[in-house]
């Protein structure tokens, strides 16, 4: 099935929200660390994966240390040397095509996001009271990789609540709107005010929309055609009038005391907030059905 | 099968080339009564971004009663008959004005938006108002199903544009016109009528473009232009306001373009819509006041109060967050030069901030005139 507009829309919000922070926030910290093997192999490859979850992975990002390569008992190499594939940066993980000997040790230079940004169809209320999610890393356990499967936190889950076509003009022509809820959660409370101004001073701004060629990675998370991702450039190729959305509203939700103390039985050493925001479009919707 | 109704999706509104009686076709730099042979190119111009759309004709008749008779005669059509068209756009770039006949000045040197009313030569022109198929979009339909309304000889009556806070800015038009022709052809005879007679124009036939979303790519192509993106400049810091400070709630731009019928015995229609004179363009602004200025009324009055310039400018839309700067500048523009205030009226209530209301009115003057008047710049 091709991608739909609201597939674009989706994956297209996610980018922007990931360029906010890392661009104008400077949400990311340069790193190095060991990798771990991981149990699970992920589509055949073996999976050596960092403590953390997100790298940061798009070139406009001025300061930020993207991995090109590995480290094998300290000696870099690239991809298609020694078994490495490459890295799926938003696993914060590197993939070989062969088990590495025991006596191997793995390491890498990188930018890790201070905030991991996924997207989620769970129940809010799963997602608020349910998940239990991690703090990257724990210094109180042993430093090992991060599970392909496991979300840690500062994270954004960000969540679609629905969309809606809006008559706006003459001949066919309609507001696409979109309503998304940001679930932010963060190991501090100086991040997550940092997290939400960024965001909500980015209301009534334009949200480029990505084609599917143009997003940055592939089904194994490398860069899509080996080319590296730069937000800016893709972004400078849109077109105010055509291909961008508006952010027409982004605000902060108010909750009561007893549901943060609620919240903290489940995850005492987050803090949480939760952000809506409204995209809009006006296009033709009918344009193409027959 | 019978159509039940017809929603907005289906309806497009065209402004046909000036004068109305004229030429809707052109082959190069020739024009064409009609498009035969096949290779001219169509002069009617698709309004896009409209809004609302109402139309209609009044007859107006008089009684003839007579003594021994309590009903009357006859009620006899002695008056032209009265034909109104109006319909409201968003503003994305001047496009559709340009196409109801305002000039829009694209040099160095500005040009009365009006020249082209004032000098007949884009001032009455025919509309149109296609319909499709129940539940089809007019945008990009290609089908022959459709209904043409086709009003004859009309001549703008009112132009409006304003702007608020938290909303689009708008245009509104209201034109007045001598017929209405229906039909459900896409190509057909122009509703424009021999204003002497009333009989129809020979050889001149119109072909409605298919309508599409935007009037062109690039720039033409943007949606609106957002309140975000307008200012408003106004060399205006006398009694208690300073400009500098003040928050602009909305603007209003507005142009009666009264029409003064030329009748003549032998006709039943207007000979012409002549416009009457002095026409005067008035702009209204409303602020949310900050800081203030001193000032003295005497003063203004002993000085007088003229030679204001008020400029709004709508920028292209950007984004500015390091991610998506394109085109930047203004993609519509008025301004108006040498206008006089008219009225300051300050307000406050219990719970709100104070505003000020000003109104400054300019004389429409003659098209040659660059230093006085209304000029509109922008994309088109």
């Amino acid at each position: 099935m091709i991608a739909t507009f609201d597939n674009k829309v989706i994956s297209s919000f996610l980018l922007w929200v990931n360029h906010l922070l890392l661009s104008r926030g400077q949400a990311f910290t340069n790193h190095g660390s060991y990798l771990y093997p991981s149990n699970q192999k992920y589509n055949g490859y073996y999976t050596y994966s960092s403590p953390f979850s997100q790298f940061t992975a798009d070139y406009s990002v001025a300061g930020a240390n993207i991995p090109t390569g590995i480290y094998l008992n300290n000696s870099f190499i690239g991809t298609g040397v020694s078994g490495f594939a490459g890295f799926n940066y938003e696993k914060g993980a590197a993939y070989f095509t062969g088990q590495l000997p025991s006596n191997v040790t793995v390491s890498g230079n990188y930018a890790v996001k201070d905030f991991n940004v996924v997207l989620t169809n769970e129940p809010e209320e799963k997602i608020i009271f349910e998940k239990e999610i991690k703090l990257r890393p724990k210094f109180s356990a042993p430093v090992t990789g991060v599970a392909n499967d496991e979300i840690t936190y500062p994270v954004i889950f960000i969540k679609n609540q629905g969309r809606a076509n809006n008559p706006f003009a003459f001949g066919g022509l309609e507001t696409s709107v979109f309503h998304f809820s940001l679930y932010i959660f963060a190991d501090s409370r100086f991040k997550l005010d940092a997290c939400i101004s960024i965001l909500c001073d980015a209301a009534r701004s334009l949200v480029p929309i990505f084609e599917p060629t143009e997003m940055p990675y592939n089904s194994f998370g490398f860069f899509n055609s080996g080319v590296p991702f730069n937000y800016n450039t893709v972004s400078l190729t849109k077109n105010a009038g055509s291909d961008t959305l508006y952010a027409s509203k982004i605000v902060q939700s108010q909750f009561s005391q007893k549901l943060y103390s609620n919240l903290r039985q489940v995850n005492s050493e987050a803090f949480f907030e939760i952000l809506d925001v409204t995209l809009e479009k006006v296009r033709l919707p009918r344009a193409n059905l027959v | 099968m019978p159509r039940i109704r017809t929603n907005f999706a289906a309806e497009a509104l065209y402004a046909g080339p000036a004068p109305a009686t004229g030429y809707h076709w052109i082959s190069g730099s020739t024009l064409m009564g009609t498009n035969t042979p096949t290779y001219g190119t169509g002069l009617v111009k698709q309004l896009h971004r409209v809004q609302d759309a109402s139309y209609g004709f009044s007859l107006p008749k008089k009684d003839l009663l007579q003594f021994g008779q309590a009903g009357y005669i006859e009620r006899a059509l002695i008056d032209s008959p009265q034909v109104n068209f109006q319909f409201s756009y968003i503003q994305a770039n001047f496009t559709n004005e340009k196409n109801l006949g305002f000039t829009i000045t694209s040099g160095a040197t500005p040009v009365s938006a009006l020249s082209g009313f004032l000098t007949k030569a884009t001032d009455d022109r025919n509309y149109f108002a296609k319909d499709t198929s129940e539940g089809t979009d007019n945008i990009n339909n290609t089908s022959p199903n459709y209904v043409i309304y086709g009003f004859g000889n009309c001549a703008l009556s009112s132009y409006t544009a304003n702007a608020a806070v938290g909303d689009f800015p708008k245009a509104s038009v209201q034109v007045q016109g001598l017929n209405v022709l229906v039909q459900s052809t896409v190509t057909g005879d122009i509703p424009a009528v021999n204003p002497t007679d009333g009989t129809a124009i020979l050889n001149r036939t119109f072909a409605l473009p298919f309508a599409t979303g935007s009037a062109g790519p690039g720039p033409l192509s943007y949606s609106t232009l957002l309140p975000g993106d307008i200012n408003l400049s106004l060399d205006f810091n006398d009694i208690g306001v300073d400009t500098t400070d003040w928050k602009i709630q909305n603007y209003s731009l507005t142009l009666n373009l009264n029409r003064d019928p030329i009748k003549k015995l032998g006709s039943k229609y207007e000979v012409s819509k002549e416009l009457q004179i002095p026409i005067n363009v008035q702009m209204s602004i409303n602020a949310i006041i900050g800081d203030t200025k001193t000032g003295n009324l005497a003063d203004v009055i002993k000085c007088g109060a003229d030679g204001y310039n008020v400029k709004v400018s709508l920028n292209k839309p950007q984004c500015t967050n390091n991610v998506l700067t394109l085109d930047s500048g203004v993609a519509i523009q008025y301004e108006l030069k040498n206008a006089s205030l008219e009225s300051e009226n300050f307000g406050l209530n219990v719970g709100g901030n104070k505003t000020v209301d000003l109104v400054f009115v300019c004389p429409v003057t003659g098209p040659q005139d660059a230093q006085n008047g209304l000029f509109m710049s922008g994309i088109n």
